[in-house]
């Protein structure tokens, strides 16, 4: 869209946000990213490629603790979706400390939810090139798996994607039953999968 | 002779003896209702077990004014966080917002929470005067508790009946 598209604050005649839809093709344009749910707990993972030799393996990681029960894996800009990470993690370590509780991964991608959306809102700021996948595990809600996009959605998944090769991913995701496999089962034709998206 | 200690400006005390014990099918909780100002009886029918929440009460002892504000504001934020969790609240959960407030001011309260959730069943706590609070069977607060004290030891078993219990 011409000048519909030049700031977060102007919707366009259709009710679409473009900046919104660009911070998503940040992502789209990322590494691919997959986390999904099996029978006995999350499998978060990374396409992370090692651009150059002069890089340290396992360096400029994607997947990351947030609490005790709570890990996440970013998909997009990596420095956008770390600003994520360190608000996810004084989000959870806050809620625990106020309600003595772990904080349900429900409760977190909605608050998390709401301060990206938060950013979409002013022209002093932009949207997040990043969406945060998180896993995690509570007591008396058991395993879950949320996605968190730039827009500010937050939803529950049984597995989800982003990034250059989700179709791909998407499409193996949808024929095999994941919810039934172990996480030990899942791995490898997770690892597949992810090397299958690289084509 | 001494003067017996009379306070003009005394503030409304509870001279409390309250009691919350986990029995076989809950919890049962049990207040006097006396409400004091130095020695002149200020409310001779007050209720001192207080709603936090649909499972939860606490009881109060202390400083009225602080402990009926305090509990208020309690109720209000396990209200919140409740609405938010989307189930029932953990009865720890509405002690530590209780401590929370208490100890943010240090205020002049103690308290006893009682109560059922579906995760751990009826508990008792006791949110101390300096903010600490501990679980257990049989918790008894106020000035008037230690009297309490040795019949309970003596009388006090676990898993009793209703009609036991009281």
């Amino acid at each position: 869209g011409t000048m519909y598209d030049l700031s977060a604050t102007t919707f366009s005649p259709e009710g679409k946000i473009f900046q919104i839809e660009y911070a998503q093709k940040a992502i789209d344009n990322s590494e691919t990213v997959v986390g999904v749910r099996c029978k006995d707990g999350i499998l978060l993972g990374s396409d992370k490629l090692l651009f150059s030799k002069l890089l340290v393996p396992g360096t400029n990681r994607r997947i990351y603790n947030i609490d005790y029960s709570v890990g996440a894996v970013l998909a997009g800009k990596v420095p956008d979706g770390r600003a994520l990470v360190s608000h996810c993690r004084k989000e959870a370590t806050k809620y625990n400390y106020s309600f003595d509780i772990p904080i349900a991964g429900r409760i977190l991608s909605e608050r998390l939810g709401l301060f990206v959306n938060a950013h979409t809102l002013y022209g002093s700021v932009r949207p997040f090139g990043a969406s945060v996948i998180l896993a995690s595990h509570c007591p008396e809600e058991g395993y879950q798996l949320h996605m968190v996009e730039p827009s500010g959605q937050a939803m529950g998944y049984f597995s989800c994607t982003a990034g250059k090769g989700k179709q791909v991913v998407k499409a193996e995701l949808e024929k095999k039953a994941f919810r039934e496999l172990t996480c030990r089962e899942a791995l490898v034709p997770l690892i597949k999968m992810l090397i299958l998206s690289h084509e | 002779m001494a003067e017996p200690e009379f306070d003009p400006y005394g503030t409304n005390m509870t001279g409390t003896t309250i009691l919350a014990m986990v029995y076989q099918d809950g919890v049962m909780c049990v207040a006097d209702t006396r409400t004091s100002t130095g020695t002149f009886v200020a409310n001779r029918a007050s209720d001192k077990i207080d709603y936090i929440s649909d499972y939860i009460v606490g009881m109060r002892t202390g400083v009225s004014s602080v402990t009926q504000n305090s509990i208020r504001e309690a109720a209000y934020e396990v209200e919140v966080h409740a609405t938010e969790l989307g189930r029932l609240p953990h009865v720890k959960t509405a002690v530590k917002i209780l401590h929370d407030i208490l100890y943010k001011d240090k205020l002049s309260g103690a308290f006893l929470v009682a109560g059922w959730d579906p995760y751990k069943g009826p508990q008792v706590f006791n949110v101390m005067l300096g903010g600490a609070s501990v679980e257990s069977k049989v918790v008894f607060a106020g000035s008037g508790s230690g009297f309490m004290m040795g019949y309970i030891d003596d009388h006090y078993r676990e898993g009793m009946t209703f009609a036991e219990a009281r």
